[in-house]
């Protein structure tokens, strides 16, 4: 999924735009520490978001930090993609 | 011949109850036509088990009715019954956890503590005059004609309206909301569904399709464990064919058989691999599909997206709606559009009457709207609202 494109965006850019366009409609002012849950993220849409950072960034986030607050802000899901595109090489 | 206008109401899940009560309680004789053997429609017979659309948008706790009349009464009764229990907040919308049995027995107490209203069960339609208001319906022994003054149509399908030759209009096959298939599960210990374990469950369900362990149609999965009572749902999103048709006997039996089948498998993976799930067995099967988009009567009004988005206001609405728009074009889980403000939005009368048949009013799924608004407005609790307001503009249309 990565191209010369995409891989000049920043991690949590691409989250933001990916997670607006296949998960949820972020509302205006929704920043990359806003809150999924309080804009409505629900654990199958958590599940979604998991798979689709999966795919987009070509990973697999460790059983260990699959949890309900690892997902609560786009900042802290690019740390994870960061951290498992590190672990990858 | 008496005074009371006679109301046919077609179909028996949340919009056809609350539509039923309403139209009786305005002094109509009310018919509710049934094709199953028992009431609640996707609350009960398909297994669906949270009465979504119900409270307001709100960030209070706790929660406020988002329309106060029937819808409220009925959950009311659920939660007085032991078969729902409180409101359960999910991102940013609250829930009504119910037990499908349950409902379907309170909605069989709520029908026959109201008087003037007649339940017929394992019936179905069969044709519909719009000239003399008779509709035929057959059941197990033979098939007999009902008369009535009014018709209301809330078999999710726009069966009746269709029957009668009423225009009505669908969504492109490829776009309809994907099907749910639904089964529960007892002997799952309740620690294995903890949020956390739950997601981590769903990730693991999710790897070992990517590995060939289970179906690739298992990745639709979702468990929870919130029935009064104990037991485990498992929804599985269906892809369906690119010709999908609700209405489509085949299509749905085809479906109905891959449900079943993705259950079991998933079911015995589970039991195989997952150490909260080693006694699992599945305890019921969903006796119908989990219908959430089909074909929608033409009305004098069409909700749109637009609508729901900014919360319209309308002078004659009849019911409001405030679920977000819940789309699910494909079986891998929803998107999710939610109002600019918390504002709920107006269903206005228009949206409930057929345009070309003045008798003829839609309650539930097959109102009015476009495929966008409908995927607010399905869910059951704005379901029993568009049910009561149809009730009372048929009986009055009647008069």
């Amino acid at each position: 999924m990565s191209s010369p494109s995409t891989e000049s965006i920043p991690i949590h850019q691409q989250l933001l735009a990916a997670i607006g366009e296949r998960i949820l409609e972020l509302p205006p002012g929704f920043t990359v520490d806003s809150d999924l849950y309080d804009a409505g993220l629900d654990s199958m849409a958590t599940l979604q978001l998991m798979l689709l950072i999966e795919e987009r960034f070509g990973v697999n986030l460790p059983e260990a930090q699959v949890t309900c607050a690892n997902f609560r802000t786009i900042t802290q899901l690019a740390h994870l993609v960061e951290k498992a595109l590190a672990r990858r090489g | 011949m008496s005074d009371s206008p006679r109301v046919l109401v077609a179909g028996g899940g949340t919009a056809g109850l609350a539509a039923a009560v309403a139209a009786a309680r305005s002094g109509a004789t009310v018919t509710l036509v049934e094709r199953h053997g028992l009431l609640g429609g996707m609350g009960s017979v398909a297994l669906v088990h949270t009465l979504c659309g119900l409270y307001e948008l709100a960030d209070d706790t706790p929660p406020r009715w988002a329309n106060p009349g029937l819808p409220a009464e009925f959950a009311t009764r659920l939660l007085a019954r032991g078969d729902a229990l409180p409101p359960v907040r999910l991102g940013r919308v609250h829930v009504l956890p119910h037990r499908p049995a349950g409902l379907a027995q309170a909605a069989a107490d709520w029908l026959a503590e109201t008087p003037r209203v007649t339940v017929r069960l394992l019936a179905n339609l069969r044709a519909a005059d719009s000239a003399t208001g008779r509709v035929e319906i057959s059941t197990p022994t033979g098939r007999e004609t009902l008369a009535a003054d009014a018709w209301i149509d809330a078999t999710g399908d726009a069966a009746l309206a269709r029957l009668a030759g009423a225009p009505t209009e669908h969504a492109p096959p490829d776009r309809l909301q994907r099907p749910a298939y639904i089964v529960t599960l007892s002997g799952v210990d309740p620690a294995a569904l903890a949020p956390d374990a739950r997601l981590r469950l769903a990730a693991q369900i999710a790897r070992a399709v990517s590995a060939g362990h289970l179906p690739p149609g298992a990745v639709g999965a979702a468990l929870r464990a919130f029935e009064p009572g104990g037991d485990t749902f498992v929804t599985i999103d269906l892809a369906g064919p690119p010709d999908y048709d609700p209405t489509d006997p085949a299509t749905l039996a085809a479906l109905l058989a891959e449900g079943r089948q993705l259950a079991e498998a998933l079911t015995a993976y589970l039991r195989r691999e997952s150490p909260g799930f080693a006694s699992a067995v599945i305890s019921a099967h969903a006796r119908q599909l989990g219908v959430r988009e089909s074909h929608r009567v033409i009305g004098r009004a069409r909700l749109e997206a637009d609508d729901l988005l900014r919360g319209t206001t309308f002078p004659d609405a009849v019911a409001r709606a405030t679920w977000p728009m819940e789309l699910r074009e494909n079986h891998r889980g929803p998107r999710l559009r939610f109002p600019e403000s918390n504002r709920p939005a107006d269903i206005p009368a228009g949206c409930l009457q057929a345009r070309d048949l003045p008798r003829l009013f839609a309650a539930g799924r097959c109102v009015s709207c476009s495929h966008e608004a409908q995927a607010s407005i399905r869910v059951m609790g704005t379901c029993l609202a568009t049910g009561e307001a149809a009730g009372r503009l048929a009986a009055a249309s009647s008069r």
